[in-house]
């Protein structure tokens, strides 16, 4: 998939929606929405290609396997809340947005929980 | 996966479509038919739409390993 045609596509879907707002709102946020996911599909499909090697990293540098997948589901986390936060904006409701994008972050804290304690741990062991 | 452009076009079609038919269902005095045609194209781009999200919500699922 080369880059020239996703930004096109991007583009087109653009045109469509600005030339429908006016006649259907509501038909054009749905072509928003469906954009978005279709961009939002390449780009996994982008990064399911970066995800293994990085993978192949973490286990040769001796990283533990739990904060590794604990930190690839918190950029699955942050990327979903993003997008969700932003197709609420672009509908015209920013306090779901902001509710969307608290809840993301909350999530992510509960998730770091255990490397945070696994970090003080560390610490208190050097600690004499 | 492959760019699917025709699926946009199709909402935008139905979008338009819909639109004409209900502004001129409503100058000729048929306010509830023209209700009718805007909620039936609404729940027709929603099919649609909602069966892409969900392929996207399973992909996000296998590649992030969430759940």
């Amino acid at each position: 998939m080369s880059i020239l045609q996703i930004v096109l596509f991007g583009l087109v879907g653009a045109l469509l929606i600005t030339s429908i707002r006016e006649m259907a709102p509501q038909i054009a946020f749905w072509i928003t929405l469906i954009v978005s996911v279709f961009l939002f599909l390449i780009a996994l499909q982008k990064l399911t290609g970066l995800l293994a090697p990085i993978e192949k990293l973490a286990e040769l540098a001796n990283v533990n396997v739990l904060f590794f997948a604990t930190i690839v589901k918190i950029i699955g986390i942050a990327y979903i809340a993003e997008f969700g936060a932003e197709i609420a904006r672009d509908a015209g409701v920013s306090a779901i947005a902001g509710k969307i994008e608290l809840v993301g972050k909350l999530a992510i804290l509960v998730l770091a929980v255990p490397i945070v304690t696994a970090v003080v741990q560390t610490v208190t062991h050097l600690l004499p | 996966m492959s760019l699917e452009l025709h699926v946009i076009f199709q909402i935008a079609v139905v979008g338009i479509a819909a639109a004409v038919l209900s502004s001129l269902l409503k100058q000729s005095g048929r306010d509830e038919i023209a209700t009718l045609v805007t909620i039936s194209a609404l729940v027709l781009v929603a099919a649609v739409v909602v069966t892409n999200i969900s392929h996207l919500f399973m992909e996000i699922r296998d590649v992030f390993s969430i759940q």
